[in-house]
């Protein structure tokens, strides 16, 4: 009984609304919700795919096909990169009516007739009553969709018509993503707000809010290690008050927020460590007749009934002050909760002030939300939403204050040019940071508070001012000038992010190579940096595009054909298919074939691990392949019935010279084992059972070789294995002011250690990493490149073991690092208990 | 160049999105003019079937008027969402419809013959009954989206208008049944 007690308050502990669809299965007691998500360990390589649709929607002109396919392909890209999220998204290729049913769980992007004044609607298809029961921790996604219009031109008025590399229409397709993976508006600026309130651009699309609802649908070791919470209760004279959207907002940036359960409680994941002010605000009215406040999907109850709103309230900071100049900070830790943060709120009947939206003018263009240039002429943003104005004039007792100190509100007047807009002229601390920062609203009853209303930087936005097609030696290089334009600059060309060759600062242009596209394909060309901007900002929906060369290209797969529920490497032969790595996309039609690793093996070649499952459906499908934005003509695989005399083999790794491990599956096998890498035999294999063992020659280079393995007479597919650089090592640990860790400066329990690790490669991230303190694995902080090696930093966990106590005697305990299976040797850190 | 800025201000204001579902504001007359059917009637019969990849509901309107379009005593439209068997696609935003109650339905149909409320919620009007006139309701849509795309005020988002009203505003756009 203590057990199962244990592990329902382990459940409860875990359990976050967040904006996700919910489901409640108890009416009393603790409040579990049952979020809708995918069931990754049921989706091979926990990655799920989504397929876009063979209708060719009309578009606008001057708009293409490849673009909006490239472009619906980055935004999936979005949610695919957040590294704190165990989902995985990949492109699986163009579908037709005609293509086989998947089974695997998966996200279709339709084309369907929108009716005027849609742009685009999408969310997750479940079993109703998703078979929940008290256990069940989710309800899994069956099917995602996302219907974007057959005829672009029936949303007519600006910010659309939407061409397809608009900020708008990228915001919209990331937005829409985020529904398919389970994710709900929250209120909180990310891109999950509603387009009044986003604050988010093409250049940083996701807030600290879309990371951590992701995350929290889809956790990983390293954003339950470095991610805290926050928990409490919402309640309005005693009673618990459902949809309260409650927001940890850092002065510095981030904000996190969650809704209420029906009885009030509620708890923020995924928040960074650092200090916050927390408040609780109503969810904005329904928009025209929609069901439901904020146009949520309401939660169900134990009878699969909507859960009631609970009402609008006054806005409240903790602890109790409607003033956040009062509110007491609170500290969030990592793998800490901060509980009872409790709201005792007044309801009121009705919102006057919310949804606000704020511009600013970087050019001649309105961006939202305000970017304001601290070096800047126009010092100014502009709000209009309900309760800022009445009759041309600020309403009674309006304020408008910033949050954290980075800029405060000078003043506030209608705008000249237009008396319902509010200006705010923005007076800077001249030692303030670049990002994002909060405004609070106040009128006479009510306190409104926006976070990410406006962006602080330091320069304008980039400028692409000119264009030069360059043939460097049958390499097509595109060279870009303009303004504010540097070696962090990113540049899209439509939505292909482009491989940079450099930036020249004489010169001030950025090389970059120019996509694979069909001859005369005419991209647009926008660059993105780091401080949020990008150069739509300074150009609107007309950024300077440019003409891409191409030639007729093709490609033949072999094999052609897999059985069903086998692994094998698949070779693909192109001609002018100028695959550049990172730019390729394969896709095979169907979401029971998965893509499970693919290597650019040469400008004309392709080498891939295709994994088939057992539940494929056998019959005919397509191969769609992309590279760059050239989408070439679809290609034809088949998959065969399931043969039980087929050997197969796993994906498999080893550094050069170490012993390498792969199983086999398929037929029970016994006989001589030989093993051929790359064609070359290799001597002294064994195996035992489904094990097969071999050692990995010496003096390889890193990379993926074909292996093939014969057992008697069976002898497998073949697979890509790849060869992995040496182990990392570990060459030293720092206290974080700098100071080396030894018998002098011994590490201690609860602080910060940077270890300096090298041969970790290239486009490492922290949850890739794996940090084994004296047999206690910690996931990495951080892990930031430097000089060619890399500084992992580790908060020590108490769990280490620290030497005798009282302090006098530290011990010395071994440190290994690994990342992707590849372990460093033991490198020793003194360690002793904290003060 | 201020007037410039100024019309660009007033562009960007025109969308709001709704959970998972992006949308255009469309004022009244924005409504009656892409409409290619305004009807006044009961809504009933509803059920959900697939459509591609994607379940709608698919419901019959009892006609009580014929505002705009050809007069007819019934009509079928459909709004994103629904349950087919025990599978359901939940599409926020998307509009529901209780028993009994009257609606005023901006509907259109596509070049293919489907038809749908336009944006969503925005083109359904709840009837409602005072003691002197039946009044068609829609809810306000938030003041931000009160501005059309050439960043003209409409006046009438969020609206309560007699039908009288809204059969002469009809009128007034040319339309006839």
């Amino acid at each position: 009984m203590k057990r199962l007690l244990a592990a329902l308050l382990s459940i409860a502990t875990l359990a976050s609304g967040h904006y996700s669809f919910v489901t409640y299965n108890t009416r009393t007691g603790t409040l579990v919700p049952i979020p809708r998500k995918f069931d990754l360990s049921a989706i091979p390589g926990r990655t799920v795919q989504f397929f876009i649709a063979d209708t060719a929607p009309q578009l606008l002109p001057g708009d293409s096909i490849a673009s909006l396919h490239s472009q619906i392909r980055l935004a999936a890209k979005v949610w695919n990169d957040v590294d704190v999220s165990d989902l995985r998204l990949s492109f699986g290729g163009i579908r037709s009516a005609s293509s086989p049913v998947s089974f695997t769980p998966s996200i279709e992007v339709t084309f369907d007739d929108l009716p005027p004044g849609t742009l685009a609607y999408g969310g997750p298809q479940v079993v109703e009553d998703g078979g929940v029961n008290s256990t069940q921790s989710f309800i899994p996604i069956l099917r995602s969709v996302v219907a974007l219009p057959r005829n672009f031109s029936n949303v007519q008025s600006s910010p659309c018509p939407c061409p397809s590399f608009s900020e708008g229409f990228f915001g919209t397709l990331v937005h829409e993503f985020g529904h398919t993976l389970g994710l709900q508006h929250s209120m909180t600026s990310g891109v999950m707000a509603t387009s009044i309130t986003r604050g988010v651009t093409k250049s940083r699309p996701l807030a600290a809010d879309d990371i951590a609802g992701i995350s929290t649908l889809y956790p990983t070791r390293a954003s339950q290690a470095n991610f805290g919470s926050i928990s409490g209760r919402v309640t309005a004279q005693g009673a618990g008050l459902a949809y309260a959207s409650v927001v940890a907002m850092s002065p510095a940036g981030a904000a996190v927020s969650t809704v209420t359960n029906p009885d009030g409680t509620y708890r923020i994941e995924g928040i960074p460590p650092g200090q916050y002010l927390i408040y609780a605000q109503p969810l904005p009215p329904p928009q025209g007749n929609e069901a439901f406040p904020a146009g949520m999907i309401p939660a169900l109850d134990v009878d699969r009934r909507n859960i009631d709103f609970g009402g609008y309230f006054d806005t409240q900071f903790f602890p109790g002050t409607r003033d956040f100049n009062f509110a007491s900070p609170t500290t969030v830790r990592a793998a800490n909760n901060v509980s009872e943060i409790n709201f005792n709120v007044t309801r009121r009947n009705s919102l006057t002030l919310h949804s606000l939206q704020t511009y600013s003018f970087p050019g001649q263009v309105a961006v939202q939300p305000g970017f304001v240039n601290t070096n800047g002429g126009r010092n100014f943003i502009l709000a209009f939403g309900g309760g800022l104005t009445t009759n041309n004039q600020l309403s009674p007792g309006l304020q408008v204050r910033a949050v954290g100190g980075a800029a405060n509100v000078s003043s506030s007047r209608p705008y000249s040019q237009d008396g319902r807009f509010v200006q705010m002229d923005l007076a800077f601390n001249p030692f303030a940071d670049p990002g994002a920062n909060h405004m609070v609203f106040q009128n006479a009853s009510e306190v409104y508070v926006q976070p990410s209303a406006f962006w602080l930087v330091q320069r304008q936005p980039p400028q692409v001012a000119n264009l030069n097609a360059i043939n460097d030696n049958g390499v097509r290089l595109l060279s870009i000038g303009g303004t504010n334009l540097s070696a962090e600059t990113r540049i899209l060309v439509d939505g292909m992010v482009a491989t940079s060759r450099g930036y020249d600062d004489a010169s001030q242009r950025l090389t970059v190579l120019a996509p694979s596209a069909a001859n005369g394909h005419r991209a647009a060309v926008v660059a993105l940096n780091p401080d949020g901007q990008s150069s739509l900002f300074l150009s609107g929906n007309n950024p300077l595009t440019v003409t891409l060369e191409g030639s007729d290209s093709s490609f033949v797969t072999s094999p052609s054909s897999l059985p069903v529920g086998t692994e094998s490497m698949i070779e693909i032969t192109g001609v002018n298919t100028n695959f550049i790595d990172g730019q390729v996309s394969l896709g095979f039609g169907v979401s029971d074939v998965v893509v499970r690793r693919m290597w650019v093996a040469g400008n004309n070649r392709l080498l891939v691990n295709v994994l088939v499952a057992a539940n494929a459906p056998a019959g005919p499908t397509s191969v769609t392949l992309v590279s760059g934005l050239q989408t070439l003509p679809i290609g034809s695989f088949n998959l065969l019935p399931a043969n039980t005399r087929v050997l197969s083999l796993s994906p498999a790794s080893a550094a050069s010279g170490s012993t390498a491990t792969v199983q086999l599956r398929g037929p029970s096998v016994s006989g001589q084992v030989s093993v051929q890498l790359n064609d070359r035999p290799i001597a002294g294999a064994a195996l035992n059972g489904n094990t097969l063992t071999f050692p990995v020659p010496t003096g390889l280079a890193a990379g993926a070789l074909p292996l093939r393995v014969t057992v008697g007479s069976d002898t497998s597919l073949p697979i890509l294995f790849v060869v992995d650089p040496p182990p990392p090592q570990v060459t030293g640990a720092t206290a974080q002011l700098g100071a080396n860790i030894d018998a002098n400066r011994p590490a201690r329990l609860g602080e910060t250690i940077v270890f300096s690790v090298a041969g970790l490669g290239d486009m490492v991230s922290a949850s890739r990493v794996v940090v084994n303190i004296g047999g206690i694995e910690h996931t990495p902080q951080s892990v930031q490149s430097a000089n060619g090696f890399h500084q992992v930093s580790v908060l020590l966990s108490n769990s280490v073991p620290n030497g005798t106590v009282p302090v006098t005697v530290p011990m010395t305990v071994p440190v290994t690092v690994a990342i992707d299976g590849r372990v460093s040797a033991a490198f020793s850190l003194v360690v002793r208990a904290s003060l | 160049m201020i007037r410039f800025v100024q019309v660009s201000i007033l562009c960007g204001l025109a969308a709001i999105l709704c959970p998972a579902t992006t949308l255009e504001l469309l004022g009244i007359d924005g409504l009656i003019d892409k409409s290619t059917q305004v009807v006044r009637g009961k809504v009933s019969n509803c059920g959900g079937a697939y459509r591609g990849a994607m379940i709608y509901t698919h419901c019959s309107v009892t006609i009580v008027e014929t505002l705009k379009g050809v007069p007819a005593t019934q009509a079928r439209f459909s709004v994103p969402g629904g349950k087919v068997g025990n599978i359901r696609q939940s599409i926020a935003g998307s509009p529901d419809f209780q028993p009994g109650v009257e609606y005023v339905l901006f509907l259109w149909t596509s070049p293919n013959g489907f038809t749908q409320i336009i944006g969503l919620s925005q083109g359904k009007f709840e009837v409602r009954s005072t003691a002197t006139t039946p009044t068609a309701v829609r809810a306000a849509i938030s003041d931000v989206a009160m501005l059309d795309g050439m960043g003209q005020e409409v006046q009438d988002a969020g609206v309560r208008m007699t039908l009288t009203s809204l059969r002469q505003r009809m009128a007034n756009r040319s339309v006839g049944k």
